[in-house]
């Protein structure tokens, strides 16, 4: 039987790609050997992103090819880890949907992040991602991994460098919850 | 010191030491035989087994009859099974020990003056001297790590006798006790990572033309024999089988042919062909055959053969699909984008796609 092999976010566990093979190394492989020093990323939700992600903030892990729709869609998928570390991790789905994931980035509070709809936790893990829009495309910025406490606000960039009339991509990978993502232009 | 050995004449008065001379003669001679010939260690028994004391919580722990070889060459033999001291572990280590702790159990040689039998010549009054040196054992209840350095003890000169070097004696290790420092009981005791006696030999020959080397006493069925020899001549490894029968996995004729009944992993032979396949998602690696490094490829000692075609989903009704790039760059990174869409609609939505894939791995010529 083919194994399959997740690519994920180590700090929210959204995989971000995969691949099937029949004979995956025993002794496993370092995440580096299958990205090289990045894992570009050419969309999130139905955003366009240019994003590569470093391998520093990737991990990679292994089980069995029992869920086709990984291949097609893996931004909807997870790696669970076990608190205990008694089983291995596993790949399941991802039930919330990005809608549950508001994101907004305005001159008077910076970039925010707001989940609402999720009961099963009081705060949760994120990565975020901004990437501004202009010619040449500068490289996005992946924030250092954040808390978003949920049903109010969570600041994850402060409002200096933020222009009016300026349009930036950004992406929210909030644990349990599939990527969302937004172009944003600055109103105020 | 050049070895003497006693000699006689019809007329000499014999003395105690030409008596003796002749005794430590046979036990030097044999000692060195043993130190340079053999490797020290448990040689036989020596098995540290538990019962259960009243309580049912705790183990008297007794060590078996049994026979080592130390490091200078003798012998330490136990004859009976011997029952391990609490009071002496005790006494050794302390109020408290490290609970779950592995404690060393440590054997050596030795030797005392036997009792003299009653009304033997001599054996009376201030003067009596003993007639037989019995030759005992000890037991020493090492503190934790004490077993971590028996290999550095220290051998004695090439032409002494056996016996300890500057007073102390060798050890050898027949187990581990684990302690209850407030009950003060053991309650455990392990074999795990004894030294076992060995062989030291450049040459090791067979008379019957058949060598084998085992990993058991007893050729037991189902475990690991290597045979040199036999007929036909060659190479064999494989399992016993029940009367000494060997089922091989693995034969060298004496021609030079391999056979193998299993798989041969590792170095790659001229002309060989490995192959992966399967499906990756957009951004990654293609992954590499089993058993082939990218540092083979580097060096050209493999050429890799790549294929990639876009992985098309099961199709919905209503949605259409088409791939807009699937390619791999020279790092085999795939770039896969597709443009999905719904209805009669020509425009879609480009997101990432999979693509399933074939790479064929082929052995330019023999890698070292």
């Amino acid at each position: 039987m083919s194994k399959l092999t997740v690519v994920y976010l180590k700090d929210s566990g959204h995989v971000l790609a995969a691949l099937t093979r029949a004979d995956p190394p025993a002794a496993g492989e370092p995440v580096g050997a299958l990205v090289n020093k990045g894992l570009p990323v050419s969309a999130v939700d139905a955003v366009s992103a240019d994003v590569t992600v470093p391998v520093t903030n990737l991990a990679a892990v292994t089980v069995d090819d029992n869920q086709p729709d990984v291949l097609i869609n893996p931004q909807h998928f997870q790696v669970v880890q076990d608190p205990s570390g008694q089983t291995p991790p596993q790949v399941a789905s991802i039930g919330l949907a990005a809608g549950n994931v508001a994101l907004t980035i305005d001159t008077t509070s910076g970039a925010q992040v707001v989940v609402s709809n999720v009961f099963t936790a009081v705060s949760l893990p994120a990565v975020v991602v901004l990437q501004k829009l202009a010619s040449p495309s500068p490289a996005p910025t992946i924030l250092d991994p954040v808390t978003v406490t949920l049903a109010s606000p969570t600041v994850v960039a402060d409002p200096a460098g933020f222009v009016i009339g300026d349009t930036w991509n950004m992406y929210a990978f909030v644990q349990g919850v599939r990527p969302a993502a937004s172009a944003i232009t600055i109103m105020s | 010191m050049t070895p003497e050995r006693p000699a006689f004449f019809e007329g000499q008065i014999l003395a105690a030491a030409d008596l003796t001379s002749a005794v430590d003669y046979g036990r030097s001679e044999v000692a060195r035989h043993e130190r340079y010939l053999q490797d020290w260690g448990v040689a036989e028994g020596l098995e540290l087994t538990t019962t259960p004391d009243a309580t049912g919580k705790y183990v008297n722990v007794t060590l078996g009859a049994g026979m080592a070889i130390d490091g200078t060459g003798q012998e330490i033999l136990v004859t009976t099974p011997y029952p391990l001291s609490k009071a002496d572990f005790f006494t050794a280590n302390g109020a408290s020990p490290q609970a779950g702790a592995n404690y060393p159990i440590l054997l050596h040689r030795l030797d005392s003056a036997a009792p003299a039998p009653p009304l033997t010549t001599g054996a009376c009054g201030p003067g009596g001297q003993p007639t037989r040196t019995q030759e005992g054992f000890a037991i020493t209840y090492g503190g934790l790590g004490a077993d971590l350095d028996l290999d550095q003890q220290q051998v004695p000169d090439v032409s002494a006798g056996p016996g300890p070097v500057n007073g102390n004696p060798w050890q050898v290790l027949v187990g581990f006790v684990q302690w209850d420092s407030s009950a003060r009981q053991f309650t455990s005791a392990t074999q795990q990572g004894l030294r076992y006696a060995g062989v030291k030999a450049d040459t090791v020959s067979a008379r019957s033309g058949t060598l084998a080397l085992r990993s058991q006493p007893a050729a037991t069925p189902g475990q690991p024999v290597l045979v040199i020899g036999g007929n036909p001549l060659g190479l064999t490894f494989g399992l016993y089988q029940g009367g000494n029968a060997v089922d091989a996995r693995l034969t060298v004729s004496a021609q030079g042919d391999v056979t193998a009944t299993g798989t041969i992993k590792g170095a790659l032979a001229q002309g060989e062909v490995r192959v992966q396949s399967g499906i990756v998602t957009d951004g990654l690696v293609i992954p590499l055959p089993e058993g082939i490094t990218q540092d083979q490829v580097d060096r050209g000692a493999v050429t890799l053969h790549l294929h990639v075609t876009p992985h098309t989903p099961q199709s919905v009704p209503g949605t259409w699909y088409v791939p807009v790039d699937c390619s791999v760059d020279a790092s085999r990174q795939l770039s896969c984008q597709v443009m999905i869409g719904t209805g009669s609609s020509l425009s879609g939505t480009v997101k990432s796609g999979a693509a399933d894939y074939l790479i064929v791995a082929a052995v330019a010529g023999a890698t070292p």
